[in-house]
């Protein structure tokens, strides 16, 4: 008998390497030129196909405008391969709520990405791989596994504090937690149900063996473990002043950002980083703990 | 794999259930493609289920074990010494096989790679098929193993073990990993585990075939004590260090990490402890008496006396099993001076 392998090491996954190839394409929802292009360039290597989603009037789901052409220059100038295919459609609906216009673009982008795949990636624009390798490890493991999505831990990140620092959303005493936006790839073909998240089971991965994400259930399965310096990198709310207005006007939950004056709080927030780590055991999770950690940063973003 | 049809041999292990014996073997004799052996390991105190095999069954090869109640894994490893298939399938007394299930269980062999294929195992309980669909057969990070096999993922997919109910294995890979573990004492719970876990440590495929299945009617136990008693969750906690502890050893994070997992799931006792002790109306708006308080709370106590124990006992456990595997490398017979009119002197693995 060999000797037991690790629990989660990369080569435990490995052995589960699913007997065909498996055919990835992606959806790109165009709206924010922030982190767009180091969200893309991590898996365009790895996709064969990436669908560029758009409204054609450049609105957003609330019906706002947002810097179409610019995230389309940007996207077309690193597309060497010839991978993106653009997908203009109608996605402001002022009768529909902003989430409900969310859930349906993503649904067409879903639905057109699923040609010819296996599985989609979903990503947003300013969510970065830093380990591509270990995520599409996970997502063999998920079509192993028989998922529909798969679930991969994002570290979600609020301003930048100085070079490779960040304020990033932690546990009460500072420990690196996981946020699960919805499942970052989708089996070809799913129909979704409220944004990303889709109907089916799920391959979960977090950062330790139990859940890390307060907004699930504590006793959430995880089925794999990655190291943070794994997981997503989340470059939520890192934004340019003037991106920030405009970003909690846009968004599918501007709704909620207007009514609690996101933006001045993130203001706060980012103007006394230190000063918001400190405080982090004494907020409940829903009033935002952080604390100072690193990530990569990019030439030029946010943009 | 020795040919391109794989041979199946078909190992049941009973004790006291001649009627579901009968009923299983019913059961495989209607296959729509019959498998060419079938083993009962019989370890019953009477002759009920040798009665019937003998008048009814010639094709059954009938094996007295010999062995006292609570030797699950030794049974089916003197199944497995006699079996002769590429393929040897276990099932349980009270597990009755839908007539294609053989062609099922079979057809993921076709892969190389795949090493042992289990089924669903049904109870026809009400959304069992969709019933954690996403965690079928799983051995999570935290140490802890998800069951959910009568769910119907509609493809074959890749488990880390299988229920006993309903599970098969290539016999030259049981051979390469040393056969079958024995001694899970009690009620055996997570014997059937160990078998797989070893598989997968050593590299090979296990799946889910959910076509292949059986009807799980989950009959009473004849070893004493019910499902799901202070006994079961004793041994679940007891055999489940000693699971991990022989298959990863005592250093692996597997068993680190479920001895913090058992204890966060007490947080569910100890809410109920607190719920019941507070005397709050339930959601029909009434108070439990004083007496069925006290009823309630021994309840709890009880279950989490029965899970502490378990799982503080399962390290002496552990080490002797560890010692067990050392020596013998699979299923030992266990001294037992039992009923058994044919004891049969087995002691399997190398040092046999």
């Amino acid at each position: 008998m060999n000797a037991p392998l690790p629990p989660d090491s990369l080569v435990s996954v490995l052995k589960l390497k699913v007997s065909h190839l498996m055919r990835i394409t992606a959806y790109v929802l165009v709206a924010d030129p922030a982190f767009l292009v180091p969200s893309v360039r991590a898996y365009y290597d790895r996709v064969d196909r990436i669908v560029l989603s758009y409204d054609r009037r450049a609105k957003s789901w609330t019906g706002s405008d947002v810097p179409v052409s610019d995230c389309l220059e940007r996207l077309h100038a690193l597309d060497v391969d010839g991978k993106c295919v653009d997908a203009p459609g109608d996605f402001f609906r002022p009768e529909f709520p902003p989430m409900d216009n969310d859930t349906n673009q993503r649904q067409h982008a879903l639905d057109a990405a699923s040609d010819d795949a296996d599985w989609v990636l979903q990503l947003d624009t300013d969510e970065v791989m830093p380990n591509p390798a270990r995520f599409f490890a996970s997502l063999e493991r998920a079509e192993a596994t028989g998922a529909s999505g798969l679930e991969y831990p994002s570290r979600w990140l609020h301003s930048r504090v100085g070079p490779g620092r960040y304020l990033e959303g932690c546990t009460r005493f500072w420990r690196s937690t996981a946020s699960f936006p919805g499942p970052l790839a989708a089996r070809a073909g799913t129909q979704l149900r409220h944004g990303r998240q889709l109907e089916g089971p799920l391959h979960r991965v977090d950062i330790r063996p139990w859940n890390t994400d307060a907004y699930h259930q504590w006793d959430a399965p995880v089925h794999e473990v990655v190291r943070a310096a794994d997981a997503v990198v989340h470059y939520s709310w890192v934004r340019r002043d003037e991106a920030m207005r405009r970003k909690v006007r846009w968004s599918g939950h501007s709704e909620g950002f207007l009514a609690r004056d996101e933006y001045a709080l993130w203001r706060r927030r980012a103007d006394h980083p230190r000063a918001t780590a400190l405080l982090a055991p004494l907020r409940s999770h829903d009033a935002g703990r952080y604390r100072i950690g690193s990530a990569p940063d990019f030439d030029g973003e946010p943009a | 794999m020795t040919a391109a049809q794989p041979t199946v041999s078909v190992v049941v292990i009973t004790y006291s259930r001649p009627d579901y014996v009968e009923t299983c073997l019913d059961h495989l004799r209607a296959l729509a493609t019959p498998v060419e052996q079938v083993i009962l390991v019989d370890s019953s105190p009477d002759r009920e289920s040798a009665d019937l095999v003998e008048s009814r069954y010639p094709e059954v090869e009938y094996v007295r074990s010999g062995l006292a109640r609570g030797t699950m894994p030794e049974a089916r490893s003197m199944g497995l010494e006699l079996a002769t298939g590429d393929i040897v399938a276990f099932i349980d007394d009270d597990a009755f096989v839908f007539p294609r299930w053989r062609d099922e269980l079979v057809r993921p062999y076709a892969d190389a790679r795949v090493a042992a294929v289990g089924g669903r195992a049904i109870n026809g309980a009400p959304g069992e098929a969709v019933f954690g669909l996403g965690d079928i057969g799983r051995l999570l990070p935290n140490g802890s193993l998800t069951g959910n096999f009568p769910a119907v993922p509609g493809r074959v997919i890749a488990v880390d073990h299988l229920i006993g109910a309903n599970m098969s294995f290539r016999r030259d890979a049981l051979a390469e990993i040393g056969g079958i573990h024995g001694y899970y004492p009690g009620t055996c719970v997570r014997e059937e585990s160990d078998i797989s876990l070893r598989l997968g440590a050593a590299g090979y495929r296990l799946v889910f075939a959910p076509q292949a299945v059986v009807h799980h009617v989950g009959a009473p136990y004849r070893i004493g004590g019910q499902r799901f008693d202070r006994r079961y969750l004793f041994y679940s906690q007891h055999n489940h260090v000693m699971l991990l502890a022989r298959v990863y050893g005592f250093g692996s994070p597997y068993l680190r990490r479920y001895l913090w997992t058992a204890l966060r799931g007490q947080v569910v006792f100890a809410r109920q402890f607190v719920r019941i002790l507070s005397g709050r109306p339930d959601e029909r708006g009434l108070r439990p008496t004083a007496r069925q308080r006290a009823i309630a709370l021994a309840g709890v106590v009880s279950r989490v006396a029965a899970e502490w124990a378990g799982l503080a006992a399962g390290w002496a456990g552990a080490v002797r099993g560890r010692a067990l595997d050392r020596r013998h490398g699979s299923a030992v017979m266990m001294p037992t001076g039992t009923v058994g009119e044919q004891h049969l002197a087995l002691e399997l693995g190398p040092s046999a």
